[in-house]
């Protein structure tokens, strides 16, 4: 995962999980994320990013169709229109939609806004300076991290979620899930016991937690009004094998 | 891997009726969001065609002259383009909604070439049937990376490890095997993940055949001996 950042970082510049890096030589990173927030498009260190409410002229479309560089495009500051037409000349390859969390809060609408980047087709960044936003944008899929003063910030628990996303390995098994992976979860069953050849009635079926892992109760009308191929008892896991 | 990764559902098919419907109504109601059905058809002629048309299946025939086990399955992986390839036979059911996404969840790993799930016998199928499917598909999840046991009843495969490996159309039978053998070359592994599970009435020893078991026992020989 990228963290762009003030210009040294000694104490951390790179670690197999986060790869540092520094938006220019010349300007600190406020500055460029100022002018981010206000001015006109920053070419910064191989990148280039767009200032909300950035004028897309014709000109500068082409200009960045035609470029090599990653463009980070604020999703909260370019118009509907806009985004659509950065989508159309750019693609989703160079293009990163970035949200400035500058002034936000850890919550419900934070996480609503991740999981509404991390299912578009570019890849995402959030810009923020507070480590209890990164966690959660790492973990939703984040390529990038855009900080203004990364002062006194602890990069160790990001790194580990980080380096976690670049394992691929399967992901543990949380308690919560044990009971359901045991098969010990409600499944469709029946109220009364019947036979095969029976057609199955919505007042058939009931739920209950049975031993063995059957249908799931949201299958209730899909198996309603099938032909039973087996006899099947009160209590007992209604499964596809039973149905013709 | 995505949730949304599609994946093909390739089943083969020989006068299933009797059981296709309950399979094809099963695949259909998966929990997993993107499902191509691929039904590889050697001319059925007891309605099996008609049943997958009906399930919107795409069919692909394979002609008596042209049929052996691997072929039908390649001609059938052919037929989509899905990274992900669940491999059924046409008489087995899945057992509930989740055993797509059960195979499915073991792919995650990059390493992990292809996944098979458990068999379970039906009430009528014969003690033999069942005796063989709770010996040889345990409750418990394993990755095999010496042992090429694997079973394309149910299972699922890796569409880039079928484009450098496809089945061995030279063997008749047993090519489940033999392409696990191949595909195990110190690096990849072969899960077998008893939650994807599904219902074989007649079980992997076809009650005891031994005309069958010479078969099989003939290309195991081969196997082994990295004669394939």
């Amino acid at each position: 995962m990228k963290i762009w950042t003030a210009n040294n970082l000694p104490e951390h510049g790179k670690t197999p999980s986060l790869d540092f890096g520094v938006w220019s030589d010349g300007e600190s990173s406020a500055e460029i994320l100022q002018t981010f927030r206000t001015g006109e498009p920053v070419p910064a260190a191989g990148t280039c990013l767009l200032a909300p409410g950035q004028s897309l002229a014709p000109d500068l479309l082409s200009a960045l169709r035609d470029g090599d560089r990653d463009i980070y495009a604020p999703v909260n500051g370019l118009a509907e229109e806009g985004m659509a037409m950065l989508r159309d000349s750019i693609g989703p390859g160079r293009l990163i939609l970035t949200f400035d969390f500058a002034a936000g809060a850890v919550d419900l609408a934070y996480f609503e806004q991740l999981a509404w980047l991390s299912h578009q087709p570019e890849r995402f960044a959030v810009m923020t300076d507070l480590a209890d936003a990164m966690l959660p944008a790492a973990l939703a899929g984040a390529a990038a991290i855009l900080i203004e003063d990364a002062a006194g910030i602890d990069f160790s628990a990001l790194d580990r979620v980080a380096a976690q996303r670049l394992s691929e390995r399967a992901r543990p098994i949380a308690p919560a899930e044990t009971e359901a992976l045991a098969g010990r979860e409600a499944c469709l069953t029946v109220s009364r016991p019947l036979r095969a050849g029976e057609i199955i009635d919505t007042g058939d079926l009931a739920v209950a937690v049975t031993e063995y892992r059957g249908l799931s109760p949201a299958l209730k009308d899909a198996v309603a009004g099938r032909t039973l191929r087996y006899d099947i008892a009160p209590g007992e896991a209604l499964h596809f094998g039973h149905i013709l | 891997m995505t949730h949304s990764e599609k994946i093909a559902v390739v089943i083969r098919t020989k006068n299933e009726a009797k059981w296709l419907r309950s399979c094809l109504f099963a695949v259909s109601n998966q929990d997993y969001p993107a499902v191509e059905i691929v039904v590889v058809d050697n001319e059925s002629s007891d309605g099996s065609r008609e049943i997958a048309a009906g399930f919107g299946c795409v069919i692909v025939d394979i002609p008596d002259r042209d049929f052996n086990f691997s072929r039908a399955l390649n001609r059938g992986i052919e037929a989509t383009d899905a990274p992900l390839l669940a491999i059924l036979s046409g008489h087995c059911v899945p057992a509930n909604e989740q055993w797509l996404a059960r195979l499915a969840m073991n792919m995650r790993e990059e390493n992990v070439a292809a996944v098979y799930g458990r068999q379970e016998p039906l009430p009528d199928s014969s003690s033999i049937d069942k005796r063989d499917l709770w010996t040889t598909f345990g409750l418990d999840r394993k990755e095999q990376k010496r042992d090429y046991f694997f079973h394309n009843a149910n299972s699922m495969i890796r569409r880039s490890i079928w484009e450098k490996i496809p089945f061995n159309e030279e063997i008749h039978g047993v090519e489940d095997r033999d392409w696990a053998k191949k595909v195990l070359n110190g690096s990849n592994k072969i899960v077998y993940e008893p939650g994807a599970s599904v219902f074989h009435h007649h079980g992997i020893h076809h009650d005891g055949s031994l005309e069958r078991a010479d078969r099989v026992v003939k290309v195991i020989e081969l196997i082994q001996k990295d004669l394939t």
